[in-house]
């Protein structure tokens, strides 16, 4: 297999980690919606890795994100009776979304991400030498 | 033993490095996704066993395996992202060092006929 | 720790043009299957470049060997060529 086609499957796992830093950011920047235009608090987001095998020849090909799915983990739950998203027994619920967690998830997409990039650097500079044969 | 000049086994190396490249590709491109086990591919030990053999070393192919050993981590991946950069690292020196092997094979023989490779 | 016996090479592409010598064929036929050899290499680095630039699955250092090979083989049946020309020409100026 060619060294430009190897760097699909680098670029296929540059897509897949840059999908995964924007569900990232999109649990950040939504940690305290508390009121969603579906109803009910946000829900954090995550995203299911899988890998590509090519359908005739069965050869690796690379990652996909094969879902992005909600967590199922509860909201959290702080008493304020007077908030207006409150509810009967005075809880507002709050999104599912650990800052911690998410940051610990950001800097690991990111080294991956990284990770990827160098693959790609590394093919170019080998192809760039055999063209001096 | 089979009759090959330098050239042919400097090529076959390159054809191997190549391979590899592609199995560290996948590697770390799948390195976050859960269950996934890595590859590596299998060449040196099968072209050592044919030269103690005694057979034909154009016969010996790389190929591609799966590592199916237990991991450290939760989610069944067994890919250690640093250990792959490095051996990705070598083998990228080791490609290109090739490269360099395959032009000096050249300019040899250019050097004794007289007249330019370039 | 075992040692690994060097891998020993013994055919040259070079070695096989000069073989007039030994063998029992003349020049002009040892010339002639060398021209075919390297009408072949032209052909063989052909095919690996039209598939390169067609997109195909191709690596480019066989690309590079193969025009390289060719272009080594090409000037070695060259240079053959002047040399025996050059040796024919010395030749004739002897005649008087």
């Amino acid at each position: 297999m060619s060294l430009l086609n190897t760097m699909n499957i680098s670029a296929s796992g540059l897509t897949a980690q840059r999908l995964r830093l924007d569900l990232i950011a999109s649990n950040m920047a939504n940690i305290e919606t508390t009121r969603t235009e579906a109803g009910g608090p946000y829900r954090r987001q995550v995203s299911i890795f899988r890998e590509i095998l090519d359908q005739y020849t069965g050869m690796t090909n690379g990652v996909e994100v094969a879902a992005i799915i909600r967590d199922n983990s509860p909201f959290r739950m702080v008493y304020d009776p007077g908030h207006p998203d409150a509810n009967l027994e005075g809880y507002v619920l709050y999104p599912n979304v650990n800052p911690v967690l998410e940051m610990t998830d950001m800097i690991s997409a990111t080294r991956s991400y990284e990770a990827n990039l160098s693959l790609i650097t590394a093919a170019k500079s080998m192809f760039l030498k055999a063209l001096e044969i | 033993m089979d009759d090959k000049i330098v050239l042919d086994i400097i090529e076959a190396g390159l054809n191997v490095a190549e391979l590899r490249h592609k199995v560290y590709s996948a590697n770390i491109a799948n390195v976050d996704t859960p269950g996934y086990k890595k590859y590596r591919v299998s060449f040196e030990e099968k072209l050592q066993e044919a030269l103690k053999n005694n057979e034909n070393i154009s016969d010996v192919q790389p190929e591609i395996v799966r590592v199916n050993q237990t991991s450290f981590r939760n989610d069944g991946n067994n890919v250690d992202i640093d250990g792959e950069i490095v051996l990705m690292n070598q083998n990228t020196l080791k490609y290109q060092a090739l490269s360099q092997l395959a032009q000096w094979f050249f300019d040899r023989y250019y050097t004794v006929i007289g007249g330019r490779r370039r | 720790m075992n040692t690994i016996e060097p891998v020993r090479f013994t055919v040259d592409p070079i070695a096989d043009i000069e073989e007039g010598s030994r063998s029992e064929k003349s020049f002009l036929t040892v010339l002639g299957e060398s021209i075919e050899k390297v009408n072949n290499l032209q052909l063989d680095a052909e095919r690996m470049v039209t598939a390169f630039s067609a997109g195909e699955d191709i690596d480019i250092h066989n690309v590079m060997i193969a025009i390289e090979r060719a272009n080594l083989a090409l000037s070695v049946v060259t240079e053959v060529r002047n040399r025996a020309l050059e040796a024919y020409q010395e030749m004739m100026r002897m005649v008087p």
